[in-house]
């Protein structure tokens, strides 16, 4: 049987949701799945993990003073790879996953797949898109090893049972060179609690949110839904909001279950980066703005008078069945 | 001094994409430089600025049609351009094996910028690939690059808006975010003078480069439909909002 391979990625030790439906989804292929872990702790991840049919995880262990290198995180999970003989490394297309499988497929001179919907391994295909979902794309792969990022939220969580906690051993990678690069410091973040590719619910803003300040009332009422606060390229142009927040081509690429785009026309730009949304609402004062005709629900209105009432019911909990 | 930076000719982020023998897209679109590799030529040139010897070389691995790509490129500052002849689509391993042939035949980087994605693939992994072929340290969604000797002490935007600072050491590859600067759009004396910057034209295959052991291929290409039939929200401010809050409990049950 081919042995998989699955990058376990964790924020502050709590394994990514979005993982779950991907691992369910590989397990259903019949694969034998090992957990690939960076730097995670032994019991949490047997946890975390327990249920969901995987056969091993592997923590592979990171040098303390290194793990902030992402080099370094690479270069252990490639050595992982290879001495358990995974032939398929699959991981999250999300933003930081993207990166950290590039890094690794790029160690192993393989072949990397992103944004992946469905792989089928026999026939060395998998589903994705290309010029920014404005097309589907079936991809040949060929090679000794695949490395694949898979779309974040695409992938249904499967309802948890109590199953049996994972093997859980640890790995120790040979050192590697990776001094050219040297982590000095995070510096604070300035915005969302939640990751933009990852998030079930996206408030996004546009031209009609009129300042920086007023992105405080989208905040706001994101809070309340654990959304993720996004924005066009109108609104990180005039600087009303970092460039980390922009969703379209030439910003992030979005699968959340419910879109709503606060002000936001709806270039063509823009949908590219969005339009694999579950719901999209539309709020504008132009009921001939492009995405009114290319969206789930639109209102017509102003766009603060709807946001402070629906922040107002989330906060007081005051809206019934 | 010599700075590569490393574009890609790609079709317009506006235009209509249609399919052509199911596996490959009409290229008689409007192409422009990828967007992200116009902060990567700006951020070369303000490099070129600080350091009196460097030089900007613009290399694009492409169609004939990639030339106009080059001469943007050459009319936003770069001194000179390489275009790597092609008439194939070439994945990134390809692409990454190309473009080193190529720097190599010019002497080799001393540093080399790229966007950090091109719009068309969004893969962003052209950079690591050369990274580990060079063994150069590759850093991607770089937002601020400041030289420092034989290092660069550069600051990477990742998930969430969070700024991480790195000292990366020199050779290295560098993908250009947004943030990093605002491209200063050429004039029409740029345009004019960059007509005189020469291009060398290579023949990806005169550089003969080994077979790789592994590849991707498009083999099927669809176009998505959109199949959304908009409903309105009616009503005032706290009507629509209570609808908004329907949505998210009953049909998404995200609440």
């Amino acid at each position: 049987m081919k042995k998989t391979g699955i990058l376990i990625e964790a924020d502050k030790g709590i394994v990514k949701p979005s993982l779950f439906g991907v691992i369910t989804y590989l397990h259903q292929l019949g694969l034998t799945l090992y957990g690939l872990a960076p730097g995670m702790d032994a019991g949490s991840a047997a946890e975390q993990l327990a249920g969901l049919g995987m056969d091993k995880i592997i923590i592979v262990k990171e040098d303390e003073h290194l793990g902030m290198n992402p080099q370094h995180i690479a270069a252990g999970l490639a050595q992982a790879v290879v001495q358990a003989g995974i032939t398929h490394l699959f991981g999250l297309s999300s933003a930081s996953g993207r990166q950290i499988l590039a890094r690794t497929a790029s160690i192993l001179g393989a072949p990397l797949m992103l944004d992946c919907t469905r792989v089928d391994l026999e026939r060395h295909r998998v589903e994705t898109t290309r010029y920014s979902g404005k097309t589907r794309a079936i991809v040949e792969f060929s090679g000794d090893r695949s490395v694949f990022g898979m779309r974040p939220n695409f992938f249904k969580p499967p309802a948890r049972e109590k199953g049996p906690a994972p093997e859980v051993i640890a790995f120790s990678p040979d050192p590697v060179d990776t001094t050219g690069i040297c982590f000095k410091r995070t510096l604070a973040s300035q915005q969302n609690s939640v990751d933009l590719t990852e998030a079930d619910v996206i408030l996004s803003g546009g031209r009609g949110m009129k300042t920086k300040e007023n992105f405080s009332l989208l905040h706001a009422c994101a809070e309340h839904l654990n959304a993720a606060v996004g924005a066009s390229r109108v609104a990180v142009d005039e600087g009303w909001v970092p460039y980390a927040m922009q969703v379209g081509q030439t910003g992030v690429k979005v699968n959340p279950k419910v879109y709503i785009a606060w002000g936001i026309s709806g270039s063509v730009q823009h949908f590219a980066g969005m339009k694999t949304a579950g719901i999209i609402i539309a709020v504008n004062t132009d009921e001939n703005a492009p995405i009114m005709s290319k969206c789930d629900y639109y209102a017509v209105g102003d766009l603060f008078e709807i946001i402070d009432a629906l922040t107002q019911k989330l906060e007081t909990g005051s809206f019934g069945g | 001094m010599k700075i590569f930076v490393c574009v890609k000719h790609v079709p317009d982020s506006a235009a209509v994409i249609t399919v052509k023998d199911d596996c490959r897209i009409d290229n008689r679109v409007t192409h422009i430089i990828n967007p992200y590799d116009e902060h990567a030529i700006t951020g070369a040139c303000q490099i070129r600025k600080t350091c009196s010897s460097a030089e900007v070389v613009a290399l694009c691995l492409g169609r004939d049609t990639a030339l106009d790509g080059l001469r943007s490129a050459m009319a936003m500052g770069a001194d000179r351009g390489i275009l790597i002849r092609t008439d194939q689509d070439h994945d990134a391993m390809d692409t990454a094996a190309a473009l080193k042939a190529a720097m190599d035949r010019d002497g080799g980087p001393d540093l080399v910028f790229t966007g950090k994605e091109a719009i068309d693939t969004n893969g962003g992994e052209t950079l690591f690939r050369l990274g580990a072929l060079y063994r150069m340290p590759a850093m991607s969604n770089v937002v601020s690059v400041v030289l420092d000797r034989n290092q660069a002490d550069i600051i990477c935007e990742e998930e969430k808006g969070t700024r991480t600072e790195f000292e990366v050491r020199l050779p290295c590859i560098l993908g250009a975010a947004k943030g990093l600067n605002q491209p200063r759009y050429p004039t029409m004396p740029d345009i004019i003078k960059s007509r005189k910057k020469p291009i060398d034209i290579l023949d990806y295959a005169d550089l003969d480069l080994d077979p790789l052991p592994a590849a991707t291929r498009v083999v099927r290409l669809t176009a998505c439909e959109e199949d959304r039939n908009p409903a309105q929200l009616k009503g005032d401010a706290d009507q629509v909002a209570d609808q908004i809050i329907q949505v998210l409990k009953h049909q998404a049950r995200v609440i």
